[in-house]
């Protein structure tokens, strides 16, 4: 399992919009994808799940990925953090 | 339930535009939605609903899974969906939001269509939300689009 740590940029957190394109990316992958927020984690294949987690700018949160394409789903969700201004923390 | 081994297909039913407006919404969010068709009743004084409805239904194979959102339990719509268009591969939800499209028209195919609508429903009534109410508790004050 691969866990990436991301800082939220974004004034606007993770709102409705890189909601969607996240749930969109991970459908891309064999892998299982959750996202963790302090002590919350949920799976990352609903849009309304990730909006309850109210992630706001200048919080911290983690991608875990598991499973057999991990590596190359990883590397998509770096880039899914990148694109959106996010910073990548590790 | 039976299993399909077709496409799962969607079909926004509304009184007047309203269906057009919410996939206008819809791909802002999602982006463009395959296999999701739009019925705008009475927008149109030649065509009937229930035209319409067999047009749509023609385009639906017995192995598709069909998703039907209307507008109104009890209304014209929803009505005529029952009549026309409800069968063993069809599921009808009424009174649809635009968190529940998402929910659904995201959700995964692996998961069968009847778990996959109660989930959706359960978290999407959740959205409705009087925010005014929301936001006078003091560690409820952030909410993001």
């Amino acid at each position: 399992m691969i866990s990436k740590e991301y800082i939220i940029m974004d004034s606007q957190g993770i709102h409705a919009r890189p909601a969607a394109s996240l749930i969109k990316l991970t459908k891309n992958y064999k892998s299982t994808f959750d996202l963790k927020k302090d002590d919350k984690t949920i799976r990352l294949n609903s849009m309304l799940n990730i909006l309850s987690m109210g992630i706001k700018g200048g919080e911290t949160i983690a991608v875990l990925i598991d499973g057999e394409d991990e590596v190359v789903a990883a590397e998509a969700i770096d880039t899914f953090f990148t694109e959106l201004g996010k910073m990548i923390k590790n | 339930m039976e299993q399909y081994n077709g496409t799962r297909k969607f079909l926004i039913a509304t009184h007047g535009t309203f269906s057009a407006g919410v996939k206008s919404s819809l791909e802002l969010i999602i982006g463009e939605t395959a296999q999701l068709f739009i019925l705008q009743a009475y927008n149109n004084e030649n065509t009937s609903i229930e035209y319409e409805i067999k047009i749509i239904m023609e385009q639906v194979g017995e192995q598709d899974e069909l998703i039907v959102f209307s507008d109104i339990m009890g209304g014209s719509v929803t009505n005529q969906l029952v009549q026309h268009a409800l069968r063993p591969n069809v599921h009808i939800v009424s009174g649809f939001n635009l968190p529940l499209l998402i929910e659904i028209i995201l959700g995964d195919t692996n998961t069968p269509v009847d778990e996959l609508i109660e989930t959706a429903i359960s978290n999407a009534k959740e959205q409705m939300v009087y925010v005014n109410k929301l936001l006078s508790t003091p560690s409820n004050n952030d909410f993001n689009d």
